[in-house]
């Protein structure tokens, strides 16, 4: 408002044909500023007739991903349903380790050592499962005992071993390592028939951990099967197993190279 | 005395800059909170309990398990009971080369898109989970993924594909360019995956994920609320269109 005044006073006091002048040259502009604020406004109204906004479909993705009404109409089959494949050699249910199962002095022990902990036990089968990713807390580094595989057994009849809520020690498990233990993450892929693990060895390769035994397989299938029926094939070569009490605070064995790949 | 208008200026563009600093700094959240989720499941198991949607695990397929046949008949078997699906495989060079791969997944499409009654409705496409550790080098990788871009680009409907990473896995620039044109699914089990998915976002401006989530990472990040909350951007809900609105994310389990 006060630019607008002093504009007018200044206006005012040039001669009466240089304000004729400027007067045209500002209604000139007002009128080419409505004309395109108009063609403006009469252009969105027709595009907003025309179709709601697109969806972003993120970087690259084709528009018509995510915006249903620019790819062509969906057609509907008349398939019939199908059943799903047979699962194979599914696992039973998995019975998580509760949190007093080690005390928390082993607890920090062992992820120190070993990294990330998954625990736990198939419903009606007696080996309780530890996993150690390798992977320091970090997130991105690897633990000073790399990845392991331990397994406890229970005997069946023990309700207290088998309780997930009650104490266990340590010292009761094996420690297996695999072919490349020092690399990270020993990642569980999956679980085949409640006893073998299917575990991928960072850049070494994945295998097959047969819980029962301790001792690493190949990634075949054939070598599922294999274990399954009882027909195993041949175990890779590996670090030797290791009693728990010993391998806590115990360097990553060495690397068994020509197990890898 | 009032102070010079250059020395007011100066001392709001200060301000300014302190409140944006302050933001920055400051641990972000998935805006609006994802409630929907999809979840995996091993070929020949039941949609899993709870979920919105399934994901079938089909692993590293090949010369590993599971087996294509399996893989791609779980598929269509929940998409012809109307179920929202996804089809993941994890390509590792030890199960199959970058060629076998590019065929499997044209294997699976063209199955997909032959059997199922309406897959541009209900398939979301491919879920690539793709790792340093599986033996694959980014540039073999990134192979994979403008294939899997070229086959996925004719379906019909809302068909594409995720790329479920291990997103600290390479330097910050190889993972965005692995990412190319998917869509992120970045696994958060950790600070450090949550800072290279936040630096991707604020690096790179690509700051839509459908955050992976795993009940047993290591604390705190078996807490989904905990990591949705360090999750710079906006949760995936690209699909809204086909699957109705909503904002997702994505729960890993062992198949």
């Amino acid at each position: 408002m006060y630019f607008a005044v002093a504009l007018m006073k200044r206006l005012w006091a040039l001669s009466t044909s240089r304000r004729v002048r400027i007067g045209l040259v500002l209604t000139a502009l007002a009128l080419g500023g409505l004309v395109a604020g108009g063609v403006q406004i009469v252009g969105a109204g027709n595009v907003k007739a025309a179709s709601p906004p697109l969806k972003d479909c993120g970087r690259g993705v084709p528009p018509e991903k995510c915006n249903p009404s620019l790819g062509p109409p969906l057609t509907t089959g008349t398939n019939p349903a199908i059943p799903p494949p047979p699962a194979f050699w599914p696992s039973p249910d998995q019975i998580q380790c509760g949190p007093a199962f080690f005390s928390p002095a082993t607890q920090q022990q062992l992820t120190d050592s070993f990294g990330n902990l998954s625990c736990l036990r198939f419903n009606g089968r007696n080996e309780w499962i530890v996993i150690g990713d390798g992977l320091a807390a970090s997130g991105d580094v690897g633990a000073p005992g790399g990845g392991i595989v331990a397994v406890a057994r229970c005997n069946a009849a023990d309700s207290a071993c088998l309780d997930p809520n009650a104490k266990h020690d340590f010292a009761s498990f094996t420690v297996s390592h695999p072919p490349l233990s020092a690399s990270w993450p020993l990642r569980l892929q999956a679980t085949f028939g409640g006893r073998l693990l299917y575990v991928s060895n960072a850049n070494c390769g994945l295998f097959t951990f047969n819980v029962v035994n301790g001792r690493w397989y190949g990634h075949a299938p054939a070598n599922v099967d294999g274990l399954m029926h009882g027909a195993a094939r041949a175990a890779v070569a590996a670090p030797a197993n290791t009693p728990g009490r010993e391998a806590i605070g115990k360097p990553a064995p060495a690397t068994v190279a020509a197990s890898c790949g | 005395m009032p102070k010079p208008w250059h020395a007011r200026l100066a001392g709001a563009v200060a301000i300014a800059a302190a409140v944006i600093a302050c933001g920055a700094g400051t641990a972000g959240a998935q805006s609006p909170t994802p409630t929907l989720h999809m979840k995996d499941v091993a070929p020949g198991g039941a949609f899993p309990s709870g979920a919105n949607a399934v994901v079938v695990e089909g692993l590293g397929a090949l010369g590993c398990a599971y087996s294509q046949s399996s893989i791609q008949t779980a598929t269509v078997s929940f998409l012809n009971n109307g179920r929202k699906t996804v089809t993941e495989i994890s390509p590792q060079s030890y199960c199959g080369s970058v060629a076998s791969y590019e065929s499997l997944l044209n294997g699976i499409k063209n199955y997909v898109e032959g059997h199922a009654n309406n897959p541009g409705t209900y398939w979301a496409g491919f879920m690539l989970d793709e790792e340093p550790g599986f033996g694959f080098s980014s540039s073999q990788l990134k192979t994979l993924n403008n294939y899997t871009e070229n086959i996925m680009v004719n379906t019909p409907g809302l068909s594409w594909y995720f790329q479920e990473d291990q997103p600290n896995g390479w330097v910050l620039s190889t993972y965005n360019n692995l990412l190319g044109y998917s869509w992120p699914a970045p696994q958060v089990y950790t600070g450090s995956m949550a800072s290279a998915v936040n630096g991707e976002c604020s690096s790179y401006g690509n700051c839509t994920n459908l955050v992976t989530f795993w009940a047993g990472a290591p604390s705190p990040y078996n807490s989904l609320s905990y990591t949705l909350s360090h999750v710079n951007g906006t949760p995936w809900d690209i699909a809204s269109g086909y699957w109705g609105s909503g904002y997702w994310y994505n729960v890993f389990v062992t198949a």
